[in-house]
């Protein structure tokens, strides 16, 4: 891959990058360390990518991971309880209730307890609108299997968010 | 349905996935059983969250900031290593100098009558040995292809006075495509200096300068 071919995808895909990272993680400042991580790394790369290469797969498929993952550092640098997603979310929206933004940190908190292929799935499914077929593409696996996956995936955060959905209806 | 198998269908239900029959068999179900009817709600809760979240507004600003950011970053990146600077269709020939050097060098050690400039080479190759002298071959190879790449005759030619016989080649080979005759003086006198054997490099792109047509003036 040539240096303008990097920067075309920087332009191409650098806003849904920022998105997915925004949303997994629920700050802008996490946002823009992916979206650097992320790029930086195909940067370094890039002159190894010489088959053609499905970008769009490649960059949900790696945001989402990198996402994840940095929430989990986060977590373990910070040795914060899950309290901390309630902050995190609260911070940067600050007109949202105290009850959306525990719901919002716990549901980030539930995803990343989640079996990697179960929280890809759920994202790109709920969060970017991916239909199964897409989410096939990405994920690198049958469209059923992407079924069991979201199916799955619902179960274990109902689970997992038990105690804070069960208090009051949303 | 019994119990189980409603409990397993409950996910795609929510989701709205089940056709009409199997949703009303769950539906039943559902009003007989606190239970599932408790899990169905909080996967409904769950996806409502999701939905939540998946409209938290994105910062407008934060694309160029990212941007920026990145950019910055890139430009104060170590520059590249030896094998991504070769990667480059330009530096091909740098590349391919080198090797030759070494070939040459190789030759020298088995048939010394065959040396084409026994000195510049022996130099070079003792040089290189020294991490700090490779670094520099290095960086001057890079210069000759980023000043071939904006046509920049000048360093071109003040890289005909490196002391490396390889940077000395990549900026002849590049000169014989875009120097002009104020390049023709010190590509002679390599020209004059040149001992090896086969055609003489300095002397064929001062040669292919001269044949070139000249640029009609604006």
């Amino acid at each position: 891959m040539g240096d303008e071919q990097f920067h075309q995808l920087v332009a191409e895909y650098g806003g849904r990058v920022l998105a997915i990272a925004r949303r997994v993680c629920g700050s802008a400042e996490a946002a823009l360390d992916i979206h650097q991580e992320v790029f930086l790394a195909l940067w370094k790369r890039r002159r190894s990518f010489s088959a053609p290469v499905n970008w769009n797969a490649y960059l949900y498929r790696t945001t989402v991971r990198k996402a994840l993952e940095y929430v989990q550092k986060q977590r373990k640098e910070k040795n914060l309880d899950p309290e901390y997603e309630k902050t995190l979310s609260a911070d940067d929206n600050p007109d949202n209730n105290a009850r959306a933004a525990e719901l919002l940190g716990r549901l980030r908190q539930a995803l990343r307890k989640l079996p990697r292929h179960q929280a890809q799935v759920f994202i790109l499914a709920r969060l970017e609108g991916m239909d199964y077929p897409q989410i096939a593409k990405i994920v690198g696996c049958s469209e059923s299997t992407a079924r069991v996956h979201l199916h799955r995936a619902l179960r274990h955060l109902a689970h997992l968010m038990r105690d804070v959905l069960e208090r009051e209806p949303v | 349905m019994n119990h189980k198998h409603i409990q397993n269908n409950l996910a795609a239900y929510v989701l709205g996935e089940l056709d009409s029959a199997a949703a009303e068999q769950i539906r039943t179900h559902l009003s007989d059983c606190a239970d599932c009817r408790r899990t169905a709600e909080e996967m409904q809760n769950v996806l409502r969250t999701a939905e939540r979240m998946k409209a938290e507004p994105l910062d407008a600003s934060l694309p160029a900031l990212a941007r920026r950011r990145l950019d910055e970053t890139i430009r104060r990146l170590p520059s590249a290593s030896l094998s991504d600077r070769l990667s480059h269709p330009l530096l091909r020939y740098a590349a391919a100098a080198v090797i030759l050097a070494g070939a040459l060098l190789a030759l020298h050690i088995l048939g010394p009558q065959t040396l084409p400039d026994r000195r510049s080479l022996t130099a070079d190759t003792q040089q290189t040995d020294n991490e700090e002298a490779a670094g520099t071959l290095r960086k001057e190879l890079e210069q000759a292809a980023q000043a071939f790449r904006k046509r920049d005759i000048r360093t071109l030619a003040r890289l005909l006075q490196s002391e490396y016989e390889s940077t000395r080649l990549a900026a002849a080979d590049y000169l014989a495509q875009i120097g002009d005759a104020s390049v023709l003086p010190a590509l002679d006198t390599l020209a004059r200096r040149w001992t090896g054997s086969g055609e003489n490099p300095y002397q064929k792109a001062a040669q292919t300068i001269r044949n070139r047509p000249a640029e009609p003036a604006d």
